[in-house]
């Protein structure tokens, strides 16, 4: 059961973004023999092991440390929303001027 | 291949969720560029001296290959994870594009299609598939949200690959040169976006859940036993096949419209007092656009609280009132028409977006990507079905000397019929008989696909789905 994920402080983890890990279920899949689960349970627990990409690193480490790595985490959301948006934006605004010539 | 491993994806505590739907919209919303195909059509007819039957191939062959790729591999997206599927679409899609561009600078046509359609089509159907099952462990509480942000990318893609296609070509001509530099250029760039994607997509570690939410909570209506249900066994159920033919008729009925709306408007309203000329009718073509791709965000959205069942009504049974209503109306109101034709579109993308949270509603989260995959091969054939029976029947009535709506109006009779065995489709939609449910303990130790995902421990629990 040493594999499964869980925080510092016990069963449940509850992070600064609102969401919640219940381990009790996952133990209860370990149990059960689901060797797929433990072993990604385990990496789960390696440090780095979800944060290969650099950014995952600065998030990840943003649940357990301050201010400044929580504002790394915002920047990280902002950024890939960003990525995202802002494409799409460009393409919703030549979408709207072709279809004005609707109404013209 | 260590960082694609399944095991290397799992989120660290803190890892916000919010961070999935943008991984998603990287990969849709550039694979959604595949409906933008049309831009490079008359430029490679000019360029090579080919035929317009000829310049759809690569278009074609991709739409093909996406509907054969997300069947047929959907289980290998299970079982490798979502970012190895992310990978594989960003790699498959962007080299297509580099093939497509040798084949084209060497005159070499086929070298294109087998680029762009067949190489770059696997990329289509492996992407489209790739973060629909991790989206739905990271939203239990709102499935059909998080589905429609991504499948409402691929809508977004064409708007945005659209003129952005357009001006490259301007600026290199749309010589055999001029094209294939935009090809490179999309390739490289197109890899770059997606690999956002890649490097931001995450599982949640087994057993997670959003914080306040219990998977009682998701109780809507109908009390429904949701275990797993593997994709080998979904397409046993009667529930799979019904889906099919709801899907197949919903997109039979909507792209009857998107793939002809130009040339329908105009025909509808020629010698009244509002005809609509050319460049309106492409303002015409551009709102439907949006209406698809805001239903596919919208109408989703509204299935977490409506329930899918009754949300697929909504699109089968309206789609069918409205399709009426323009039959009724004829030529008398351009605005009852296009409003018409708008609301068709938003069902249109409401029913590919919505169909993740139906199934896993049905089927639970356990192979839903493999299962979805499956089901998109009744978009293949709505695509061809719904073009074949608007064009054959205009054509027809065109040569019989017919003009105006009478040249779609037995068209949209039949639209109204499919869109009511559709809608008969989704009454007969039941829960899934739990002999075809996962044995827990089997599912656990089983090799392949099944085991090589963790069950998620909230889709063991006897809940009330939204299903109903």
């Amino acid at each position: 059961m040493a594999d499964t994920p869980r925080d510092d402080t016990g069963d449940t983890i509850a992070p600064e973004d609102g969401m919640a890990t219940t381990t009790g279920a996952a133990e209860a899949d370990a149990a059960a023999g689901t060797k797929e689960a433990a072993e990604e349970a385990a990496a789960a627990q390696e440090p780095g092991a979800a944060g290969e990409s650099g950014v995952a690193e600065e998030a990840g480490a943003g649940a357990a440390s301050g201010d400044g790595v929580s504002t790394s985490r915002v920047a990280l959301l902002v950024v890939a929303w960003l990525w995202v948006a802002a494409p799409f934006l460009y393409g919703v605004y030549q979408l709207i001027r072709t279809a004005t010539k609707l109404f013209r | 291949m260590g960082l694609l491993e399944r095991s290397r994806t799992i989120a660290k505590p803190g890892w916000s969720r919010w961070l999935v739907p943008p991984a998603a919209l990287a990969i849709h919303l550039s694979i959604g560029q595949a409906y933008a195909w049309s831009v490079f059509k008359t430029p490679l007819e000019k360029a090579l001296g080919i035929s317009g039957t000829a310049s759809a191939l690569p278009f074609q062959l991709g739409i093909l290959v996406l509907g054969l790729s997300a069947a047929f591999g959907g289980t290998l997206v299970e079982r490798k994870g979502p970012r190895w599927a992310m990978f594989v679409s960003l790699v498959t899609f962007s080299s297509g594009f580099l093939v497509a561009a040798l084949g084209v600078a060497t005159r070499q046509y086929w070298l294109a299609v087998v680029g762009y359609g067949l190489i770059g089509g696997i990329g289509l159907g492996i992407g489209y598939i790739a973060p629909v099952s991790t989206l739905m462990k990271w939203f239990p509480d709102r499935p059909g949200m998080a589905s429609g942000i991504a499948i409402m990318g691929f809508g977004g893609g064409a708007l945005i690959a659209s003129p952005w296609s357009s001006q490259m070509l301007t600026a290199f001509g749309s010589t055999t040169n001029g094209i294939a530099t935009a090809f490179v250029i999309h390739g490289v760039v197109y890899a770059v976006f997606m690999s956002l994607g890649v490097l931001l997509v995450r599982v949640p570690p087994p057993g997670w859940r959003p914080a306040g939410w219990t998977p009682s909570r998701a109780a809507v209506r109908k009390l429904v036993t949701i275990a797993d249900v593997s994709a080998g066994n979904a397409v046993k159920t009667p529930q799979f096949w019904l889906l099919w033919v709801v899907l197949c008729m919903n997109v039979t009925a909507g792209i009857g419209i998107l793939e002809k709306a130009s040339p329908m408007i105009q025909d509808f309203f020629r010698g009244t007092p509002t005809p609509v000329t050319a460049t309106a009718a492409a303002g015409f073509v551009a709102l439907l656009s949006l209406a698809n791709m805001s239903g596919r965000f919208v109408w989703s959205s509204v299935s977490d609280l409506a329930g899918r069942k009754n949300v697929y009504r909504f699109y089968l049974g309206f789609g069918a009132i409205l399709y009426a209503a323009i039959l009724l109306a004829g030529n008398s109101s351009t605005a009852l028409f296009v409003v018409a034709a708008m609301l068709i579109l938003s069902f249109y993308g409401g029913g590919f977006a919505t169909l993740p949270a139906y199934l896993k509603d049905l089927f639970g989260t356990f192979q839903v990507g493999a299962i979805h995959g499956r089901l998109l091969t009744a978009w293949s054939v709505a695509g061809v079905l719904g073009p074949a029976i608007v064009d054959a029947i205009a054509d027809a009535q065109k040569r019989a000397g017919h003009a105006g709506p009478s040249l779609y109006s037995l068209s949209f009779y039949i639209m109204i019929s499919l869109l009511v065995v559709g809608f008969v489709a989704n009454e007969l939609i039941r829960p899934v008989h739990p002999r075809f449910h996962e044995p827990t303990a089997a599912a656990d130790s089983a090799g392949g696909a099944g085991a090589a995902e963790p069950k998620d421990p909230s889709a063991e629990v006897p809940i009330e789905s939204a299903v109903n």
